[in-house]
């Protein structure tokens, strides 16, 4: 099983490793780098939308809470769609229309301040990094419980294959990794899914009847997982909003050439993710049926194992050659999922630090383009050595926290600063610093006092601090915005962004940072 | 077309009409543009389309985010054929979610996007 396992995960590699030398030898600019020249089409960036947006945590989390807890998985799985309306109707159309490769552009070239760059970059990196360490952490878990190859041999080579891609085919390489993990994991989806049916005579409620026969109509109401009523909701809106506020998801928009493609893109997205969330539900449900919760339970406390139990049991149980070769190929297609995950956060990384901070902040924009892109692969090894070095660190650590305060902080300190920058006049400089600073305080200092880290002497009830940190990160902005005053000049520079924004006009904005410094 | 010096261009960025931005930025050429009929227009059929496409589905899920946390019994309750409330509450949200996309996706292609061709239009100096 081990060398199957290898065999089929080998074949992805050496495919995604061909693409990457393919894709290296057209990256030779900045904007091949971070934005794959802004060439891919709607079809490609849907299917590496979705390939980025259905992580390891959905891909093995939603099954594994929905097979344990039953009706909260499936809230986080349709939670993980609603996620996009936001982004489809507000965001990345004016998004796309004033940015180039980084979420800093936009907010740059909206508040023509370095500051406004600086506090775009914190967002992008802590955020960033707080979702990237535990996929790292959570590829080495898996692939011990999966093959028995110890932990950190797992992270570095997870590492090791996320430096390769980005540092050396950038954004294409990134997205054609996506896309090829987007299609096994909807492939791997659709075959579960169809044998599943099949056990069920085709009828996806003898699912629920049958899970309701073995464990009690209890499984199938809310409230298995998440105890306080206030969890739901704050769930609901890390995901409503922070999405939208996530920086590897949001310079996919700067890869397509026009707002329309970036709109086809997310619809494209929606049904693709859309439909593999909905069958999380239909695999977690039919798991606890056919596999059993104990046996699920005792792979793996956390249920992390369901979809690969299940797919042993479909394929003729433990032992049988027919249940090795399904394994094989879902331990395969995990991995696979994780390595591409990975590779866009650390391009987002990469671009914040290389982009945002040396290139326009630093050296003001004066970087020839073979020095851009030169800097932009040192910077992909230095995020990609210290990913390493942390995943390492977190072993032992319940790291399940740090993607809650991912999402938290997108929605309390980026998203915040993202809306009020495209739809408020008023909104200046220092309302994206104190907004920026306000959301991450909130979010992180709610997380540490609350049941994540205090347990049941959690002096702040909630475990997803959204509820409270989110209006904090607004609250932080408005006053930031007040306590700045009226600048005269930036708020009439918000007609061209508006203008610009809306129509699309001059799509490929230059962000003018010379005039950063001297507005 | 002349190659912006002062600006961080590096590839083929167009450069801004002359009528507007680079020429004069500070002399409110773009408040014009905002101002202009076809871009107010613009705006006026966003905000109409997007409000109520945004708002529908958030209000549709936050209620059922609150429901699950506060009735969490009248969510189990069966409403036939395995299915109980909950689950088709959750099954309502996907569908409400693909709707609009289909919906938004129409109305933007079809009436935004040649509203936003003719704002543009104007802000390109095409209008004579």
């Amino acid at each position: 099983m081990k060398a199957l396992t290898l065999l089929i995960f080998g074949s992805i590699l050496a495919i995604t490793l061909w693409v990457t030398f393919r894709a290296a030898k057209r990256t030779k600019t900045a904007s091949a780098f971070y934005a794959a020249d802004g060439n891919l089409g709607p079809v490609q960036n849907g299917f590496a939308l979705a390939g980025d947006w259905m992580s390891a945590a959905a891909f093995l989390g939603f099954v594994g809470l929905t097979a344990l807890y039953g009706m909260d998985g499936s809230l986080y799985a349709v939670g993980a769609l609603v996620a996009f309306l936001a982004i489809l109707l507000l965001v990345a159309e004016p998004l796309r229309n004033t940015g180039r490769y980084t979420l800093g552009d936009m907010i740059a070239y909206r508040m023509q301040r370095p500051e406004a760059r600086l506090a775009a970059v914190v967002g992008t990196i802590v955020v960033s990094l707080a979702y990237l360490i535990p996929q790292m952490a959570g590829a080495g878990a898996l692939i011990k419980l999966l093959l028995g190859v110890p932990y950190e041999v797992s992270v570095v080579l997870v590492g090791i294959g996320m430096i390769v891609y980005v540092m050396f085919g950038g954004m294409l390489a990134t997205t054609w990794v996506q896309i090829i993990k987007a299609v096994l994991l909807l492939g791997t989806a659709t075959v579960l899914v169809i044998l599943i049916l099949a056990r069920f005579d085709f009828n996806p409620l003898a699912i629920f009847s049958s899970v309701q026969a073995k464990y009690g109509a209890k499984i199938l109401e809310p409230g298995n997982y998440l105890k306080n009523p206030l969890d739901q909701l704050s769930l609901g809106m890390s995901y409503a909003f922070g999405t939208a506020g996530l920086p590897h998801v949001l310079t996919r928009f700067y890869t397509v050439p026009d707002a329309r493609t970036a709109r086809k893109s997310i619809v494209w997205l929606m049904f693709l993710a859309g439909s593999f969330f909905l069958a999380t539900t239909i695999i977690g449900l039919a798991s606890a049926s056919l596999v059993g919760q104990d046996a699920i339970r005792a792979a793996d406390k956390g249920g992390n194992l369901a979809l690969p139990l299940l797919a042993q049991y479909l394929g003729g149980g433990p032992g049988s050659i027919g249940g090795q070769i399904f394994l094989a190929f879902v331990a395969a297609v995990a991995f696979s999922t994780i390595l591409a995950v990975v590779a866009g956060l650390t391009l987002s990384i990469s671009g914040a630090i290389a982009h945002d901070l040396y290139v326009n902040i630093l050296k003001k924009g004066q970087v020839n383009e073979r020095m851009q892109v030169r800097i932009a692969r040192i910077s992909t090894l230095g995020v990609g050595a210290v990913a390493i070095l942390l995943g390492l660190l977190a072993q032992g650590f319940n790291v399940a926290v740090l993607v809650i305060l991912a999402i938290s902080i997108a929605a309390s300190a980026n998203f915040p600063v993202i809306i009020l920058s495209l739809f408020w006049r008023r909104f200046n400089t220092t309302g994206v610093v104190c907004g920026m600073a306000a959301g991450l305080i909130a979010a992180i200092g709610l997380a540490l006092i609350g049941p994540a880290f205090l347990g049941a002497g959690a002096i702040f009830p909630v475990v997803n601090p959204t509820i409270l940190s989110m209006p904090i990160g607004f609250l932080g902005a408005i006053v930031g915005t007040l306590i700045g005053g009226r600048q005269p000049k930036a708020v009439a520079h918000y007609d061209e962004v508006l203008f610009r924004m809306h129509t699309g006009l001059q799509t490929a904005v230059a962000v003018p940072t010379t005039s950063e410094v001297n507005l | 077309m002349q190659k912006a010096k002062d600006l961080n261009v590096i590839d083929d960025v167009r450069d801004p009409p002359l009528a507007f931005g680079r020429a004069r930025p500070e002399t409110g050429v773009w408040r014009y543009a905002v101002s202009a009929p076809d871009f107010q227009r613009l705006m006026r059929m966003k905000r109409l389309a997007i409000i109520p496409m945004m708002a529908i589905p958030l209000i549709f899920f936050f209620g059922v985010t609150v429901l699950f946390g506060y009735k969490r019994t009248w969510m189990g309750s069966a409403v036939g054929g395995g299915l109980n409330l909950g689950y088709l509450l959750i099954l309502v949200t996907y569908a409400l979610c693909w709707i609009v996309a289909l919906l938004y996706f129409a109305i933007a292609t079809y009436l935004l996007d040649p509203l936003a061709e003719r704002a543009k239009a104007y802000g390109d100096g095409d209008r004579s």
